[in-house]
């Protein structure tokens, strides 16, 4: 309880215990003045100029990051799909050669060149 | 939050529900209402008002984005503070692993800078939970109540942790002077 907060009646039982047990009294004192230097010492600072504009920044800068949060699996998932999706089609088309074909020697074709005019 | 009367959570109300409907004009009216009491508790919690800001900052964001899911208007204050008092402690616990910078503090003389100066370095000694509840609780001058809302305690922990706290402080405090 605060000093001046502090009732007739309190103050009476303060100087009965101040009477009776003198060194419960002093640690009772000394945490009210460690108290008070505490409150005494308490910051009550203005807030900054550009308080609000670094809010609002940093309000729209996590809108933006929420939404990318919020779409992000969706984009990877297409992503990975569109991938295999190209490595299924790509399967598919070699596999699609047929197998004599593929182990046919290449050979180089000469056509007849045809005579200057 | 008791700290503020029912009279002002119900006009914040008005101001939520316009939030949700994205009005801007109505979300600077928030911020303009409990801003320098955010920044206060921040900056008594922290000793830096520079920080208290980025925190104060920091807990609107989170309590904007959470407003949707909010289940009682009323309360919005309470949460916000939950919010600043939780971030402010994070900030604390993170503190703790560096060096205190109070090696060359002028001997405590009595004057009200060096006061504070000494008092900053005493709360610095004092863990995170056992300083949050001191402050709120003597320069914020919240109700046991308040203070368990806040650091979403029960009152008894409030109640156990101050005693703890105001007997630890009492002691830097008389060791303190004792020194000089």
């Amino acid at each position: 309880m605060r000093p001046e907060q502090r009732s007739e009646e309190d103050l009476a039982f303060l100087n009965a215990v101040r009477m009776k047990a003198p060194d419960l009294f002093e640690a009772f004192e000394a945490e009210e003045d460690a108290m008070a230097e505490l409150r005494g010492a308490a910051l009550n600072p203005v807030p900054s100029a550009n308080f609000d504009a670094n809010l609002g920044r940093k309000l729209r800068v996590s809108a933006v990051r929420d939404s990318f949060r919020y779409w992000s699996p969706a984009i990877i998932g297409a992503g990975v799909a569109a991938i295999a999706l190209w490595a299924l089609l790509q399967s598919m088309v070699q596999t699609s050669v047929p197998v004599q074909l593929q182990q046919q020697e290449a050979r180089r074709v000469v056509f007849p060149s045809l005579p200057n005019p | 939050m008791a700290m503020q009367g029912n009279e002002a959570a119900y006009e914040d109300v008005r101001w939520i529900e316009r939030v949700r409907t994205g009005d801007e004009a109505a979300l600077a009216t928030l911020v303009a209402r409990h801003r320098a009491r955010l920044i206060r508790v921040a900056a008594n919690i922290l000793r830096d008002p520079m920080e208290a800001e980025d925190v104060a900052q920091d807990a609107f964001i989170r309590a904007f984005r959470e407003i949707r899911n909010l289940r009682d208007d009323r309360a919005f204050s309470g949460y916000l503070y939950r919010i600043c008092v939780r971030l402010c402690m994070d900030r604390l616990r993170s503190r703790r692993a560096e060096p205190a910078e109070f090696d060359g503090v002028v001997p405590h003389q009595g004057s009200r800078v060096e006061n504070r100066v000494v008092i900053e370095k005493l709360l610095q000694l004092l863990p995170p939970d056992l300083r949050t509840t001191l402050v709120l609780r003597e320069i914020e001058q919240m109700s046991y109540e308040e203070v368990a809302q806040a650091m979403n305690v029960p009152v008894g922990t409030v109640r156990s942790r101050l005693h703890t706290a105001r007997e630890r402080f009492r002691d830097l405090w008389l060791q303190e002077n004792r020194d000089v």
